[in-house]
């Protein structure tokens, strides 16, 4: 008995140890900022501020989140943005060095063009889980927030959704902002093996079952949908964003980008459904909101030099998020389009 | 259920327990413990099995009635006519399940008609596997090599034994049955050294197999949009993930037969570090070598009918051995090449003088070495290509120096360095030992509170680092 409360002991020290170790390496490998909640709404939670974060899981990504309680290193607190940057886990860029996100870099080519017309500065509130729907449900809160900025643009690259899914949007349903958490999930959040763990487990339960489809055929078994309901929703939701905007004196834009496959046959294949596609665009041209696709760009520089906008080395080549090719891309696009905007007023 | 899953974590203790209870003083006798422990894991092993498809248990309990029928009747009338069934049945099974669509798709291709009398059944998992033991073991019988095992329950673990059921080592009769007799149970000093086997063995499969295969099934689906280097990259990257991915199921078969107490046989020994095909044969999938030396090549005659038939023997043992692999013309020339490739090293071991204790100048023995490993690569094109013309089109990729997407993928290059470091440290160790490099298990002391952080730590990082898209064993589909 004695010796197996001995070896038990033994055991309990080893694993204390152990945990120790693993959090130190989860320190490097898997890292992400903490969630917390977000005072004024604009995003349904933000990250805690001025806290160091890697993530290695996909891509390699390290910085430290800004004042404010998102991934901005250009400015570290950014009260008087020109251009509100919007979106999802692309434009969140957990993947990339901070220096190498779109937003970051677009700072630093406005910041370094001379030209008055064009002295921006920008806001990133990319977080994880904000999708179209989410940013339409809070993009009022984002025009309060930031009513002297001159441009909201909203990250998407998905604008295929059911009428259900309309509706909620409609109905705002998608502003969920996040609540305090217990006590124990505060506290293991603190330690990085267990929020390993935590992330790993919940992948391998997602993935369970599933398996790798390549992208060209994701889309050919849906029945045709009916598009007169989803541009009479599209509508509301886009004539809501431009009402607001229009209230509160800022321009709205969307920021569409959508990952590519190039087939066997040398065609470009693309995720997203051209019919909602061509009938999201419209609806935003009905309603004032001009659309930046940075999706032209990224197949004319796989086109020119094999360069995938998505993906990285630790990953499937092309599949994923953003990487520095596609955030370098996408900045010089909206740069582009932004100055052409500028130039013609 | 798979060494990998949370599911087979808990079917496992669930197992050790129920074996752990065996232990307890019940007053009962001796062999009487040791029958119900064969009974709690002949059972666990059926609900293995069962657990992909309890009709495919249903084909091993029959095949196993047919290995202890025949054997108890070649027992007593040393008839070949039972040494027939014995073999031919089994061997009826894998050609129904596995081969049977393959051929009749291959002879309507041959005769340009629509595809015909093709079965839609499923190819039970591991079936190349426990038919071979059948079959060995009926053979192994007839040449009185083993007795005849009377005890229906041990026949029917020695073939369904689950650690090693879906995808070997191919365990021969008289390398397990023995230890059946045995008083064998879980002890702390085989869980030590199983639970670290097991590890070792997890962490080749979901942490530098699974994480690699990422890669290489985007090459070799669409060979013809990567440039070349991407294409050598993962071609290198596949041979590292299936030995990776075979070599971890085989460490993780044997570290957990070893914590219920039982020993399987080695299944790899570096096999990258042979300095010829042939000795690549005595370390890659060992005990299917073996396996095909006993039972194939030896029945077909061996070396004992002249030097043509030799070569004639060799080549179709290999050919026969890559169809073992799959039901898929591109198998047969992987296993076609392999054989080619024995023969020539034979011709050349006759024609330079040199016997097997011949060892070789260091350099050469290097260049003999990167030879043998480009030869073996190049070889898993057709074994990894689901076409001839995809295998053709990454051939012609690297040949031509297509131009294209390059990905490197960093889990290969975290492959390459295991494998290498892993190398320098056996050779090494070879050096300090005086003898031929061989791979080793690195066991630590865990009654040490270093040795456990170790192990934890290990643990933790195959599950920090693993792959969660779901990849099953390579070798499953054999």
């Amino acid at each position: 008995m004695k010796k197996f409360v001995a070896h038990l002991f033994k055991c309990i020290i080893a694993g204390a140890i152990s945990l120790v170790l693993l959090s130190l390496f989860s320190l490097v490998y898997y890292n992400p900022p903490i969630a917390t909640e977000q005072p004024d709404f604009v995003t349904n939670y933000r990250f805690v501020p001025n806290k160091n974060w890697s993530f290695m899981l996909e891509g390699v990504g390290f910085g430290k989140t800004d004042n404010l309680g998102y991934n901005n290193a250009y400015y570290n607190e950014c009260l008087d943005p020109d251009i509100v940057f919007i979106g999802s886990s692309h434009l969140e860029a957990l993947q990339v060095p901070q220096d190498a996100n779109c937003v970051y870099i677009l700072n630093k080519m406005f910041d370094e063009d001379k030209e008055e017309y064009n002295n921006f500065k920008c806001i990133n509130l990319g977080v994880s889980g904000h999708s179209f729907e989410v940013l339409a449900s809070n993009f009022k809160y984002v025009a309060d927030k930031f009513s002297d900025a001159k441009y909201i643009l909203i990250e998407t690259s998905n604008v295929e959704f059911s009428s259900e899914v309309l509706d909620d949007v409609i109905a705002g349903k998608f502003h969920t902002p996040i609540e305090k958490k217990g006590f124990i999930a505060e506290t293991a959040q603190k330690i990085p093996f267990i929020r390993l763990m935590y992330k790993k487990f919940n992948e391998s339960a997602t993935a369970k079952g599933a398996t790798v489809a390549p992208a060209t055929d994701s889309r050919s078994q849906k029945a045709e949908p009916d598009m007169n309901i989803y541009i009479e929703k599209m509508n509301i939701i886009l004539g809501g964003i431009s009402e607001i905007s229009t209230e509160k004196g800022v321009k709205p834009m969307v920021l569409l980008h959508e990952s590519f496959w190039e087939d066997k046959d040398g065609n470009i294949v693309t995720n997203m459904n051209n019919t909602y596609k061509d009938a999201f665009m419209k609806c935003c041209a009905d309603n004032g909101i001009k659309v930046i696709d940075a999706s032209l760009d990224f197949v004319s520089a796989y086109k020119e030099n094999f360069e995938f906008s998505y993906g990285f080395s630790n990953g499937a080549p092309g599949e994923g998020h953003l990487n520095k090719t596609g955030h370098r891309i996408m900045a010089e696009t909206i740069y582009r389009k932004i100055n052409e905007m500028e130039e013609t007023k | 259920m798979t060494f990998n899953s949370i599911t087979f974590l808990i079917f496992f203790a669930i197992v050790v327990l129920l074996l752990l209870i065996t232990k307890i003083d019940f007053k009962i006798e001796k062999d009487k413990i040791v029958k119900i422990r064969h009974i709690i894991l002949l059972l666990a092993s059926y609900v293995f099995y069962g657990w992909w498809n309890w009709k495919c248990a249903i084909l091993m309990l029959a095949l196993t009635y047919i290995a202890y029928w025949t054997s108890i009747k070649i027992d007593k009338t040393n008839s070949k006519i039972y040494l027939s069934i014995g073999i031919v049945f089994p061997l009826v099974i894998l050609g129904i399940f596995k081969y049977y669509n393959f051929f009749v798709d291959s002879f309507c291709y041959l005769l340009g008609i629509s595809k015909a009398g093709s079965l839609k059944i499923i190819l039970p998992v591991g079936i190349s596997f426990y038919t071979f033991q059948s079959m060995s073991y009926t053979m192994d019988v007839y040449r009185r090599q083993i007795n005849c095992e009377k005890s229906f329950v041990k026949l029917s673990l020695y073939i369904a034994f689950f650690p090693q059921l879906v995808a070997g080592p191919i365990v021969k009769a008289k390398e397990f049955i023995y230890q059946l007799y045995e008083d064998r149970n879980i002890n702390w000093m085989n869980f030590k050294e199983g639970i670290q086997i097991f590890v070792f063995g997890l962490f080749k499969k979901i942490v530098i197999a699974d994480n690699i295969s990422v890669c290489v099934d985007a090459v070799f689906n669409m060979p013809q949009k990567y440039h070349a280097v991407s294409i050598v990259m993962a071609v290198i990257s596949y041979s590292i993930q299936i030995y990776c991915d075979f070599s971890g199921y085989s460490d993780m078969a044997i570290g957990s037969a070893k914590i219920l107490g039982y020993d399987l046989t080695r299944n790899f020994n570096m096999p990258y570090v042979a300095k010829n095909i042939s000795a690549f044969w005595k370390r890659w999938h060992i005990s299917l070598s073996t396996w095909l030396q006993e039972y194939l090549y030896i029945s077909l005659g061996g070396n004992r009918k002249g030097e043509i038939r030799t070569y004639v023997n060799l080549f179709l043992t290999m050919l026969i051995g890559g169809l073992w692999h799959g039901a898929s013309w591109t198998f047969v020339v992987w296993g076609a090449f392999h054989g080619v490739a024995l023969c020539i090293h034979k011709v050349w071991m006759k024609l330079s003088g040199h016997d097997k204790k011949y060892k070789g100048t260091s350099v050469g023995n290097f260049i003999s070495i990167i030879i043998t490993y480009i030869f073996v690569s190049f070889c898993w094109i057709f074994f990894r290509a689901e076409s001839f013309e995809l295998a053709k089109d990454v051939i012609l990729g690297i040949v031509n120096w297509q131009d294209g997407i390059i990905f490197v993928s960093s889990w290969s290059i975290l492959g390459i360095v295991c494998v290498l470091v892993s190398t320098i440290v056996a050779w090494i160790r070879s050096c300090i030992k005086k003898t031929e490099i061989q791979g080793f298990y690195l066991i630590v002391n865990l009654e040490t509170i270093w040795g456990m952080v170790l192990l934890f730590v290990a643990f933790g990082l195959c599950f920090s680092m693993a792959y969660t898209g779901g990849n099953p064993f390579i070798y499953f589909q054999f």
